[in-house]
């Protein structure tokens, strides 16, 4: 109950920050926007991109200020403002007009504040406090908020519930998973959580595939690859996106290396269920029937 | 049987050229055996108790799949030979071809069809075709079962004795396969023809398996079979006297009468393979048949032992040069980027790295279509793009399958690299 009350809370001010975003800074001068974004910690040198993007016109005067002014109200909420403008100097390079950025400013800036409100929960939990303070390995409170709060928005941008997020990181408060991980572990391993199928309607299965990936030493470099594998090994076995996932958490439980593992995946053996159809032994010469006449 | 092979060769390269969501894999097997009767061996499977030989088989088989949405495609083709070290028989020349299609109808059902052929020729010729429709029901995720029924067609041509045959044969399949772990897979099928149904006991091929996966790849399975068929035949006694029955016959009389027959086959079987690295495996089965017959003596007793190579790959069939596979490295404290890029410009790598400015991060061609770049970044989940340029030209590099990436909420993807 409390997650959900702190979550209307974040959502309020989210809308809160939209209104006052638009009307606040509405009189106020470019420049007077960007030093004041500056002294709230934006970095310089992406406000300079910015507004190199405004001088070779790919933005309006408007968008431009709507874009500080988004950024400058996250700063002031301790949230981090860069994101929302290395997105909108993102939809520059791409070419993407202005109209179409704002948008998109928009939603991440909200899932930001929902993904703050969730971190900020979590990291008041003592053992994660424990776990952050911890002499190896260990990272300085404010860096792990940011990173954490990134790398989590990131995947309620792509629709993963503020719940979903909630639960998945309880379970990494997992006292035997935090006496070996560190928060740069756990930073990585969120960073899969938006390319992991049903994170939001069965963020259990979700969770344990993290803890058990954490656990088993998975890598950023095996993890990086594990999305894709866990999408070939989908559609090669045929099989649902939950049982893929629970057949991977076995095959982690069972101590495989994340080398094999991933291999397994590619070739759609998910340790349960059929495996691949690879051509070799014991698939030929298949006579549709397995039924010789004798 | 070439048009056939011909038309899976053009299916293969339809589905290659179409489509992103497919993998190809290409396998060369080699295996030398001994059977004491070709119903053991590999590709022939016809009951011949006579032909007691050595043998070798080899088979190049091309396997491509393709998926989109919930539909899957598999499509097998290829070649066998196989000299039969017995000097009396010409070595079977031939190949296959085999489609097969599901469509996942819910998250715990699965429709399907299975389709293929497979001709043989050595002193005679023989045709296999068959067409299965099926359907799979995943009980649990690591459950399922799998009812399939179709028609199978057979000719026969023997070139020196000018016989012809050709057959139909309605089958059904039910088979069942569950993963108790992730190490043991046991397996169960049931087969016959649909004309003794519902008299199973008529004909029916049973097996069993039961394979248990090592930690290094390498698995061992057993296999156990029951193959049961049942045939009458008219008896007729001259005086001998009549069998149990009513009403009796009178002392001297000829009588005839039906009886049913049932011939048996026991199979055991071992297979086991060992990947010796990612391209080369080793294989060996050893099977054993037990036939028993009511109508004929002695019972009979065949094996068969094997062993083999398989050398397995999967070729690069992108013919798109603009799709590019990222691969990351910790190089010291630096990540090292490297790309395979065939095509013409410079390349260039943006992202959140550098605030997605389009000037980019040159990648410097180290060999021939090898670039590289070295970046030094902090741990976090870093989004980013390969743009092209060449002269006034400008395009964002599409990623291959393989590569994590996700939406950039402006209709077009993002990878996604994630640093330690």
């Amino acid at each position: 109950m409390e997650t959900y009350k702190k979550i209307i809370w974040a959502l309020c001010t989210a809308l809160l920050l939209v209104t006052v975003a638009g009307t606040s800074y509405a009189q106020e001068g470019n420049s007077g926007l960007v030093q004041r974004a500056q002294e709230l910690g934006v970095e310089s040198a992406l406000l300079a991109e910015l507004q190199s993007g405004l001088e070779a016109e790919n933005i309006s005067e408007q968008h431009f200020r709507k874009i500080v002014g988004t950024a400058i109200a996250m700063s002031e909420q301790s949230l981090p403002a860069n994101m929302v403008i290395q997105k909108a100097l993102e939809g520059i390079s791409k070419g993407i007009s202005g109209d179409r950025i704002i948008p998109v400013v928009n939603h991440i800036q909200q899932s930001v504040v929902k993904s703050a409100g969730v971190i900020d929960e979590w990291m008041g939990r003592p053992e994660i406090q424990q776990m952050i303070n911890r002499t190896e390995g260990g990272m300085a409170q404010d860096e792990f908020r940011t990173k954490m709060t990134k790398v989590t928005s990131k995947s309620i941008i792509r629709n993963v519930s503020p719940e979903a997020v909630s639960n998945i990181l309880s379970q990494i408060s997992d006292q035997s998973l935090l006496a070996i991980a560190t928060p740069k572990d756990i930073i990585v391993a969120m960073g899969i959580l938006p390319a992991l199928p049903n994170a939001s309607s069965q963020p259990d299965a979700s969770g344990k595939l993290i803890v058990r990936a954490l656990k088993g030493g998975f890598g950023a470099d095996e993890l990086q690859r594990l999305p894709a594998a866990l999408r070939a090994a989908q559609m090669r076995s045929q099989l649902p996106a939950a049982s893929v996932i629970e057949g991977v958490a076995r095959q982690m439980e069972g101590n495989i290396p994340a080398k094999q593992i991933l291999q397994n995946l590619f070739n759609g053996n998910i340790g349960g269920g059929p495996p691949g159809n690879i051509p070799g032994l014991g698939n030929i010469p298949d006579r549709g029937n397995k039924s010789g006449q004798k | 049987m070439r048009f056939i092979l011909l038309a899976i060769i053009l299916c293969v390269a339809a589905t290659v050229g179409r489509s992103q969501q497919w993998q190809t894999v290409i396998s060369l097997n080699t295996q030398v055996g001994y059977s004491t009767n070709s119903y053991l061996n590999p590709f022939l499977s016809e009951w011949n108790s006579g032909l007691e030989s050595a043998y070798n088989f080899t088979s190049l088989l091309g396997q491509t799949y393709w998926y989109k949405n919930n539909h899957s495609v598999s499509v097998t083709g290829g070649f066998l030979y196989e000299p039969i070290f017995n000097s009396q028989t010409d070595p079977l020349k031939g190949g296959l071809g085999l489609i097969n299609y599901n469509y996942r109808l819910t998250s715990s059902l699965s429709l399907g069809i299975n389709t293929g052929a497979s001709y043989l020729s050595s002193s005679y010729s023989r045709t296999l075709t068959w067409i299965q429709p099926k359907i799979t029901w995943f009980i649990s995720p690591f459950t399922l079962m799998r009812f399939k029924a179709g028609s199978s067609f057979r000719s026969y041509q023997d070139y020196a004795d000018e016989q012809n045959g050709y057959s139909r044969f309605d089958l059904y399949g039910l088979e069942f396969e569950v993963w108790p772990s992730y190490r043991w897979q046991l397996t169960a099928g049931l087969y016959g023809s649909l004309n003794t149904l519902p008299s199973i006991q008529t004909g029916f091929n049973g097996q069993a398996g039961a394979g248990y996966h090592f930690r290094n790849g390498s698995a061992v399975t057993f296999t156990f079979g029951l193959q049961q068929y049942q045939y009458e035949s008219t008896v007729t006694t001259g005086g001998g006297g009549p069998p149990a029955g009513f009403p009796p016959a009178g002392p001297g009389s000829s009588t005839s009468y039906t009886e049913t027959n049932t011939n048996r086959i026991l199979r055991f079987g071992i297979n086991s393979s060992v990947p010796v690295n990612e391209q080369f495996t080793l294989f060996a089965e050893a099977e054993g048949l037990y036939f028993n017959s009511a109508a004929s003596q002695p019972d009979v007793t065949d094996y068969q032992v094997s062993g083999g190579l398989r050398f397995s790959f999967e070729p690069e069939f992108r013919n798109d040069k603009k799709i590019i596979s990222p691969e990351w490295n910790l190089n010291e404290d630096s990540q090292q980027v490297r790309i395979h890029y065939s095509g013409e410009g410079r390349l260039y790598v943006v992202g959140d790295f550098n605030n997605w400015n389009r000037a980019g991060i040159p990648l410097s061609e180290q060999s021939d279509n090898l670039y590289s770049t070295e970046l030094m970044l902090s741990v976090g989940a870093y989004e980013y793009k390969i743009l092209r340029v060449q002269g006034n030209t400008e395009e964002w590099l599409k990623f291959a399958d393989d590569i994590y990436t996700v939406s950039d909420g402006f209709g077009s993807e993002n990878a996604v690299l994630l640093v330690e």
